[in-house]
């Protein structure tokens, strides 16, 4: 489901009476056989699920498992096809993107749209008071009078758990509530969530960490392309038991075979010394056939790599080394000139920064090899379809018509859309990814790993930033850790556990 | 390729085709539909009814409007907006009588002339927006009301020199003694040339792209900020084809004759149904805006109904359109200053 | 980035900090605009003499009332282009009703407010704020000539004296903007209603999420708007001692000037609107000092641009996102990838 069109921080609402009758206790939630649809695609199949008062619920699954659907449906953000939940007392949901007002200070946001009022206008002394207050219960200290848009993505991550946490919910759903937040940090979390559930609010989260999950959760629900299918005590399952739950097959299957070393080649693209942006002294390299992979938490530097290589930003010290020649400046001065050279970008956000909306498949498919597809820079419909067809059919892109809009696809086949637009483009030498299966079904992410390790073995160096451990550990060949914009330790892909990753991530080791 | 259905029988097949391809372009053939509708209801209405020459030359009378309407679309589809239409017609009467001075002679460096003053008050606009990174309606709101100091000063409220009567003469001719005035074939040969531009060549995809989602363009390395740019100058441009076809009809230079269309080109182009957002719409569309609106104007003043009733109905019929474009689309269509 | 940092006693202000910190343009704008007539009360005597301050007031009045109306409305990211039609529709339902000054006036507010309300009910309904209001635009109009077809008409005799009252030179009309504009700045910066106003500005899909009351915060806004653009208009016959169709319309323009020059961002979710108060004087200013050097009037409308535009670059360059810089790479248009909102990512 579209990320964009779910809310975030929810206004209290007691669905209690609108879809099946109060919970009563000891239940906060129950669910039952809650089924939803979004055109073709089943994206919750008949899940009944309980929760206690003041019991931690983590919903497990791979992106594009349902559950985040299942949670809209939960928090009455969603109306289920058909089931019913029902909940006893309030729902606060924090989802993972922020929707803070960033130019309204922290008070202010906290308290947005139930200020306390005196004579008719905003109390704003009992606004910063009560502000001080919702920040305290999660044991954070900031400043409430900063603006949001000045505070680190954790911080503001804070702050969002903060305002939800103010309205007293009896149940707290919390989408990856961590994923910016340092260790110091989490234990903050994980305090603040024990003191919730003493008081009898119950929590669901969502987290890729198993580590967090085990410990912070008391059940685990677990979700595979739309069904439940596992339920019970955190107790029954060991980490082996979880993930093969998730994923429904071995490890192995989903990702491809890694391909051999090749040390003697002469890397695609070399990053020296590259600094800017705020990351600093960044130096590794991607030879052909190689997956690199960056890890780390939120906000510590991993995206502006990623932006670095594909020309969206320029280095401001260092240098990047194209296929053994030095570029001018540096780098890349836009990702016109990158693409020029070869590097090709898949952005995270398909909806907002990879994809044009209203646009057709072909057009979306075409946009970035249009001159290169008709020289003439006449459109030849013939030709166009004629390359067209051997991506569509490599990728396994599934459609109505090539005309359709491609808003309209699902999330796996837009994710596909963006990486054909790339293999129609001619001479590609190094494919840039961030968080390419987010929201992506597990079918069509085998189909686009196995699109990934063709690339590879051809030739072309793939450098893969992503949030998802367990996608970095299956795919890439090496996965360099950034921790406070450097690179604090890399590891090897076939050797490397989460522990490992998250120890550097935290500036551990 | 593989379709979601198994292949249905191939007529089958392209009649889907034709009814999904039907109803992407929905707001296109509800503005025609209304274009048509209100033809119908002039000549009904009106006495004369069918004559295919009354209706020709209506058309061919508003041909400026059509003209300026086509590069506000332009912009529109570019996500931007262009308030500078008005003034920079009237500065193309301004310039472009000053440059003739009344004489055949000079018809064509009075063309010239304003030609030039469009594409540079485009151009400006441009990059304002594609480079300074102002938001368009404060840009093309600026230099909209500079031009206009501009030339009140320039010519102090009292245009100098004269339309040559070679080109009066043009506003009224016909092709080659047929019933298609002259400058409705300027406006539909304008209209083919952007058409062209737009929906044949590589360019116009990549254009479509910029305006329906300017990152993601970026990213796929189309360089977002000369087609912006360049939808500007195109504005501008023809806008300043019509201030010289409008002040070649009127007969005589305006400081302020053509105030009124720089509203009025939104107008047509919402009505035809291109969005706020850009890159949604085609420039199909602005021709049936106008064309709504010139029959609508039309009918009503046949009817002698007092002008402002007109504005009333006017008014009414633009939100009108939109509320229908709305649940056709059930989207949104952006907000003022995006 | 900050790491965590303790809470600080911060000063016990009454005041909202946003809305403290919407007042800096103002500081500038009103530092210019002091300069100016500093300069121009010692240079030109003209300028000093009592008749021209009075004037001076009486022609700041009306467009006082507009640019705040329109300053809350530009602050949903939404726009009010029919504000001019409706100065002048206020202006004939002054001299066209041969009833009391008390029955006039509330005619005029209510035709304001209800007038506002149709623009708020379109935009909620999804009508893009510019077409709206530009088919309102049209229909106040043609409404106003039908009321009078012609400027003219006769305002009630214990309607015009009132309004042009003078206290010294101060006239009252002056006076009652400018508590107008206080007390719609004090409304938009500092209830409930006004900050929602912000939030829908700075982005409308998060306030729907929130749960906010956003479709009762664009109505009241718009209608707000509505209305203050009819007080505006009897402003405008305390000048005028007549209806006038047409009078209002370059007050549209002049108001979303004003208000981008006082630093509310076009995009929405940014501002103040005591803000206007400063704006409106340095385009008064400017018209008046114009005028009284002999110069030709129309350098005015070059005037408003260049400082438009100067007063957006200098926003520019002191760094504060008055919505110059929407995006912060490869296009201008805010929603679509915006980095610079502290990176959710």
């Amino acid at each position: 489901m579209p990320r964009s069109e779910r809310s975030s921080i929810a206004e209290p609402i007691d669905v209690s009476g609108v879809y099946g009758g109060p919970a009563g206790p000891p239940y906060t939630l129950v669910c039952d056989e809650l089924d939803k649809r979004f055109g073709a695609t089943h994206a919750v199949r008949g899940v009944s699920l309980t929760l206690s008062r003041g019991r931690t619920l983590a919903l497990m699954g791979e992106n594009g498992a349902g559950k985040s659907t299942l949670m809209a449906m939960i928090a009455g953000e969603l109306k289920p096809g058909s089931g019913s939940v029902a909940v006893d007392g309030r729902v606060a949901v924090v989802h993972q993107e922020l929707s803070l007002f960033p130019q309204l200070t922290v008070a202010e946001n906290l308290g947005l749209g139930r200020e306390p009022r005196l004579a008719g206008l905003v109390n704003n002394r009992r606004l910063r008071a009560d502000g001080r207050a919702a920040l305290d219960r999660i044991g954070v200290a900031l400043d409430v009078d900063t603006p949001v848009e000045r505070l680190s993505p954790a911080e503001q991550q804070l702050v969002e758990i903060a305002r939800a946490v103010a309205l007293n919910p009896s149940l707290l759903i919390l989408d990856e509530p961590t994923s910016s937040l340092e260790p110091s940090q989490v234990d903050l979390l994980y305090a603040a969530t024990e003191r919730l559930k003493q008081d009898g609010t119950s929590v669901i989260f969502v987290s890729h960490r198993l580590e967090e999950v085990f410990r912070f959760a008391d059940e685990i629900a677990v979700m595979r392309s739309g069904a439940l299918v596992g339920a019970g005590p955190a107790s029954d399952y060991t980490r082996e038991s979880l993930v093969a739950a998730m994923v429904g097959r071995e490890l192995e299957q989903l990702y491809p075979e890694r391909s051999a070393d090749r040390p003697q080649a002469e890397p695609v693209l070399r990053f020296e010394g590259v600094g800017g942006h705020g990351v600093r002294d960044v130096s590794f390299a991607i030879r052909p056939g190689q997956i690199v992979g960056i890890a780390g938490l939120e906000g510590h530097g991993q995206h502006v790599v990623a932006e670095l290589a594909a020309g969206v930003r320029k280095p401001r010290a260092g240098r990047l080394v194209l296929d053994g020649s030095t570029r001018g400046d540096g780098g890349f001065k836009s990702p016109r000139e990158a693409i020029a050279a070869g590097v090709a970008f898949v952005p995270p956000d398909r909806r907002t920064s990879g994809l044009m909306l209203p646009l057709s498949i072909a057009e979306n498919l075409t946009v970035a090899a249009a001159h290169r597809l008709h020289p003439t820079r006449l459109l030849n419909g013939g030709a166009e379809r004629r390359a067209i067809q051997p991506v569509v059919e490599r990728l396994r892109l599934r459609f109505a018509e090539l005309e359709q809009r491609v808003g309209e696809l699902s999330g796996g086949n837009q994710q596909k859309v963006l990486f054909g637009r790339w293999l129609l483009v001619r001479d590609l030498r190094l494919l840039v990814l961030d968080d390419p299966t987010r929201g992506v079904d597990v079918g069509a992410r085998a189909e686009i790993y196995g699109v990934l390790r063709e690339l590879a073995d051809r030739g072309v160096g793939v450098l893969l930033v992503s949030t998802d451990m367990l996608e970095l550990i299956g795919l890439a060949d090496e996965i360099h850790v950034m921790y406070e914009g450097a690179v604090r330790g890399s590891v090897p892909g076939h050797s490397a556990t989460e522990e490992e990753i998250m120890t550097l991530a935290a500036g551990e080791a | 390729m593989s379709a979601v259905t198994a292949s249905p029988e191939p007529k089958q097949e392209r009649r889907g085709a034709l009814r999904r391809r039907l109803l992407r372009s929905r707001e296109l053939l509800v503005s025609y539909a209304l274009a048509l509708a209100l033809l119908i209801a002039f000549a009904i209405a009106t006495p004369g009814g069918w004559e295919p020459q009354r209706i020709l030359t209506i058309l061919g009378q508003n041909a400026q409007l059509g003209i300026a309407a086509i590069g506000q679309t332009v912009v529109l589809l570019s996500g931007g907006l262009d308030l500078s239409i008005g003034p920079v017609m009237n500065l193309a009467s301004v310039v472009s009588s000053a440059q003739m001075r009344g004489q055949d002679g000079n018809i064509a460096q009075g063309i010239a002339v304003a030609l030039a003053g469009g594409g540079l008050v485009g151009l400006v606009n441009g990059l304002l927006v594609a480079r300074a990174k102002i938001p368009p309606l404060l840009a093309t709101l600026a230099v909209g009301t500079i031009v206009q100091g501009g030339y009140y000063v320039y010519t102090e409220g009292q245009p100098k020199g004269g339309v040559a009567p070679g080109l009066q003469s043009a506003a009224d001719a016909k092709v080659l003694g047929s019933i298609v005035p002259w400058w409705l074939v300027l406006w539909l040969a304008v209209w083919a040339v952007v058409a062209f531009l737009l929906y044949r060549t590589t360019w116009g995809r990549r254009f479509y792209a910029a305006g329906a989602s300017p990152r993601a363009s970026w990213l796929s390395g189309v360089a977002v900020s000369r087609y912006v740019v360049g939808a500007y100058v195109l504005s501008g441009i023809c806008a300043a084809i019509a201030g010289v076809a409008l002040t070649a009809y009127t007969g005589s230079p305006s400081v302020s004759g053509a105030d009124s269309y720089t509203l009025q080109t939104v107008a047509a182009a919402v009505i035809g149904g291109v969005a706020f957002s850009g890159g949604i719409g085609r420039l199909a569309g602005a021709f049936a805006g106008v064309a709504v609106l010139v029959f609508l104007t039309t009918i009503l003043e046949t009817l002698n109904v007092d002008s402002a009733v007109q504005y009333v109905v006017q008014g009414a019929v633009l939100i009108g359109m939109m509320l229908v474009n709305r649940r056709l689309s059930g989207r949104g269509s952006g907000s003022a200053g995006r | 980035m900050s790491a965590l940092t303790h809470a600080t006693a911060r000063r016990a202000t009454p005041l909202g900090t946003t809305t403290l910190a919407g007042l800096k343009p103002a500081l500038f704008i009103t530092l210019i605009s002091a300069l100016a007539v500093a300069i121009a009360a010692v240079v030109s005597e003209p300028f000093r003499s009592p008749t021209n301050v009075e004037s001076l007031l009486f022609q700041m009045a009306p467009l006082l009332l507009v640019a705040a109306g329109q300053a809350v409305v530009i602050t949903t990211a939404g726009i009010d282009l029919s504000v001019g039609s409706m100065m002048s529709l206020a202006t004939v339902l002054a001299a066209a009703s041969s009833s009391s000054a008390g029955a006039v006036v509330a005619l005029v507010l209510v035709v304001g407010l209800a007038g506002g309300l149709l623009n708020g009910l379109g935009v909620v309904s999804g009508v893009n704020p510019l077409v709206m209001t530009l088919g309102t635009m049209a229909i106040f109009r043609g409404i106003a000539l039908l009321v009078l077809g012609q400027p003219g008409g006769i305002v009630p005799a214990d309607l015009l004296t009132p309004l042009t009252t003078v206290f010294g030179h101060v006239p009252l009309t002056f006076l009652l903007a400018l508590a107008g504009v206080a007390l719609l700045w004090l409304a938009s910066a500092e209830t409930r209603w006004g900050r929602t106003l912000f939030a829908v500005g700075g982005d409308e899909g998060h306030a729907r999420r929130a749960r906010l009351p956003v479709r009762r915060t664009l109505l009241i806004a718009y209608s707000v708007s509505g209305l203050f653009a009819a007080l505006g208009g009897l402003a405008l016959v305390a000048r005028i001692y007549s209806g006038d169709p047409n009078v209002g319309d370059p007050f549209a323009l002049d108001a979303i000037t004003a208000a981008l020059i006082g630093g509310v961002a076009v995009t929405g979710g940014r501002g103040s609107v005591l803000a206007v108060i400063p704006a409106v004087l340095l385009l008064a200013l400017t018209d008046n000092l114009l005028n009284l050097a002999g110069v030709f009037s129309y350098w005015q409308y070059i005037a408003k641009g260049v400082i438009l535009i100067a007063t957006l670059a200098a926003y520019h360059a002191a760094g504060r996102p008055s919505g110059l810089l929407t995006m912060a790479r490869g296009g201008w248009r805010k929603g679509a990838g915006d980095a610079s909102t502290g990176g959710a990512r």
